[in-house]
């Protein structure tokens, strides 16, 4: 495997081209599933380089595809957990809820204290998944359904503490 | 005339308003404004290949490569475990020749929890209307885009997994 051309496809400098698609997948979906196959090649590598590490850094915040930024971080956890951290974190603060979701289960993972730590500003969050996780880390009540209407970001969890 | 509206939801679905004010009076105008939006949200979700029910949260993201997508996502409870149900529609781009559909595809998240099991994530595949695991999902996208895709199976995964609009 050609390590630098993975990483010119994750990163975006170069692209794959598909002579038979046969409509299996739509056209524009290509580049997407292109870099997560150049992920799942670099994770697979025995001895990853730190440019290898660097590139899943980068777009495990920078990519526009949610379903990249999650898989780079997934990715960056089986590599280097150390450094992994650090892309975690910022993963908590990802405008998606499935990269936070995956961000706070992996760091409970590899790092519990700092997954508490960051629980406490997630048991807000608005996603029930993320909120949900983060609550039963801080060992709080498992957060409730909204009622409909009701969009306050805590207000799960207050129905919850108040039964 | 003037109506009092009531507290509003994420989505703007069915009889919302977008803004998050409660309680606030809204004009006719307004109220027009709203049943068009239902209007052409019903429209939206009509083919979709899984009911997206109106407490459904909407976000829709132009993406650099051209086409939009607009993400539905609501939870509901399954044999006591939270299942989070995700269905985006993506847009053909502006430069797709004439005709090419919309595509749909469906994700379920099994919620998990720190002390419990492990979350589980799962696409759906649309013949069998069951779930395909997200590794197996991503393991025949790499195949089929590296074209090393040797079993029929995994093409017709992703094929399968990609619901076209109208269908």
């Amino acid at each position: 495997m050609d390590v630098d051309r993975e990483i010119d496809y994750l990163v975006g400098y170069q692209y794959r081209t598909l002579s038979q698609n046969g409509h299996v997948i739509p056209e524009y979906l290509i580049p997407c599933y292109s870099r997560l196959a150049a992920i799942a090649n670099l994770v697979a590598l025995e001895n990853p380089t730190m440019k290898v590490i660097a590139a899943l850094l980068r777009v495990g915040v920078l990519d526009e595809e949610e379903d990249v930024r999650r898989e780079a971080l997934l990715g960056l956890v089986k590599l280097n957990p150390e450094i992994a951290k650090a892309a975690l974190v910022a993963g908590t603060y990802d405008a998606d809820y499935q990269v936070r979701a995956t961000a706070i289960e992996e760091l409970h993972r590899i790092d519990p204290n700092l997954a508490i730590e960051t629980a406490q500003r997630l048991k807000d969050d608005e996603d029930e998944m993320v909120r949900d996780y983060a609550a039963e880390l801080l060992g709080l009540p498992y957060t409730k359904s909204r009622p409909p209407g009701d969009q306050s970001p805590g207000s799960k969890l207050k129905s919850a503490k108040a039964d | 005339m003037l109506l009092a509206c009531p507290p509003t939801k994420k989505n703007n679905m069915p009889n919302e308003t977008s803004g998050g004010e409660k309680n606030r009076v809204i004009d006719k105008q307004e109220i027009d404004n709203i049943n068009q939006s239902y209007f052409e949200l019903t429209k939206e979700t009509e083919n979709a290949p899984i009911f997206i029910p109106a407490h459904a949260t909407r976000q829709e993201q132009i993406k650099s490569s051209g086409y939009r997508q607009i993400k539905y996502k609501w939870t509901v409870l399954i044999h006591g475990r939270k299942h989070t149900f995700e269905a985006r529609l993506h847009t053909a781009t502006l430069y797709a020749p004439v005709g090419t559909p919309s595509n749909w595809r469906i994700t379920r998240f099994v919620h998990g929890t720190p002390t419990g099991e492990a979350k589980i994530r799962i696409c759906s595949s649309r013949c069998t209307s069951q779930y395909v695991g997200v590794k197996e999902w991503h393991e025949a996208a790499r195949a089929f885009v590296q074209q090393t895709a040797t079993e029929k199976a995994q093409k017709n995964r992703l094929k399968r997994g990609h619901f076209k609009e109208n269908n």
